[in-house]
């Protein structure tokens, strides 16, 4: 393998980003609509009670509660005028799909196609379990302990959840799936002495 | 590759759960944010004597504009990546802490850069500053721990051994 492979490949991921990203940009509507669809069909069946409807405007989801403020600033339901609602920004935790896709593009390796659409796949539901959490975390603290009566473990267990899914999965995530799929190219750069290469003794 | 990707998985999840721990966060990752608020704010005041900074907030003092350094934009998740994948992958531990000193110096000098591009971004344009933001240097962050890893695997001695000892 020459020298110039890491550079290469470096300069191709690069490369490849500007046009994987206009591309989720610019289609974030048509990809993000199953997650949505998911998460509606996911909040009708777990907290109907709750939650009224899940909707994607553009790129921003939209969740609206049953409750909404009274004239005290209470909580109740049905809601006297306006029903409390949340909005997310889905694409914050998605933006591991164009860096995947461009890291694969970059990759001189096998049945380019097959794992550009694998890595949509994954990523897509990986997103979407994301996307659950992050609603899950807008509506129990949004909502707050007067409709929400959950012990402090589960309160807490939401917070956590939803800070793996924010900050962490969608940074490893295009890492792991892309060192799977493409580990013959990974092979190919060289990193000889490494576990890819070497069987234990 | 298999039992690579096990034992990266499983530490990252260890260190990114005692990076979530209060204690951690009180005494290791806001002062950590702090500084490098600080640096961030020294080396802009380089550039241009209308900034100022308190804590974690950098902010402009001819604009009604400031950013604050959160959870996510200090460089620590991609730090916790790269000190994951250095750990677990076969190598002698003088060779890891070299590693770890160049790729976590790499990863914040891009991070510093990160941070003032983004402060001029948003004096500029609130438009380009979340794109920025949210989604182009969240992956080049990721892309610069990535490169760092490859290069020290590439440069390491050809002969370690699968337990990771060179012989």
């Amino acid at each position: 393998m020459s020298a110039k492979t890491l550079p290469l490949f470096i300069l191709k991921v690069l490369l490849y980003l500007i046009p994987m990203f206009v591309l989720w940009y610019g289609f974030a509507p048509l990809h993000l609509a199953p997650m949505v669809a998911v998460a509606q069909n996911f909040f009708q069946w777990v907290m109907a009670d709750v939650v009224m409807w899940v909707k994607l405007q553009s790129t921003t989801v939209i969740v609206a509660s049953h409750y909404g403020l009274n004239a005290v600033g209470e909580m109740v339901t049905p809601p006297i005028t306006e029903a409390a609602g949340f909005t997310l920004n889905p694409l914050s935790f998605s933006y591991g799909l164009p860096f995947l896709l461009a890291l694969i593009l970059a990759s001189s390796t096998s049945d380019k196609v097959l794992k550009l659409l694998i890595s949509f796949i994954i990523m897509s539901l990986v997103q979407c379990v994301i996307l659950l959490v992050a609603i899950l975390k807008a509506v129990v603290f949004g909502l707050g302990s007067t409709v929400i009566h959950w012990s402090p473990l589960a309160l807490d267990s939401v917070a956590l959840l939803y800070q793996v899914g924010f900050l962490f999965i969608p940074m490893i995530a295009p890492l792991i799936i892309w060192a799977v799929l493409c580990e013959d190219f990974i092979k190919g750069l060289g990193l000889v002495g490494s576990t890819f290469t070497l069987q234990p003794k | 590759m298999g039992r690579f990707l096990v034992g990266f998985l499983a530490l990252q999840i260890l260190l990114f759960s005692l990076e979530m721990l209060a204690i951690t966060q009180a005494y290791v990752v806001l002062p950590w944010t702090s500084f490098l608020a600080w640096l961030s704010a020294g080396i802009l005041r380089l550039l241009d004597a209308q900034v100022t900074t308190s804590g974690k907030v950098i902010a402009s003092t001819l604009q009604p504009f400031a950013i604050s350094i959160e959870p996510g934009c200090n460089g620590v998740e991609a730090m916790i990546i790269l000190i994951a994948a250095m750990v677990v992958f076969p190598a002698t531990w003088l060779q890891r802490l070299k590693g770890l000193v160049w790729g976590i110096l790499a990863i914040q000098v891009l991070n510093i850069v990160r941070i003032i591009s983004l402060f001029y971004l948003g004096l500029w344009n609130e438009v380009w500053f979340e794109w920025a933001h949210l989604y182009v240097w969240q992956v080049l962050i990721m892309l610069d721990a990535l490169i760092v890893f490859l290069l020290w695997v590439r440069y390491l001695p050809k002969n370690v051994s699968a337990q990771g000892e060179v012989v």
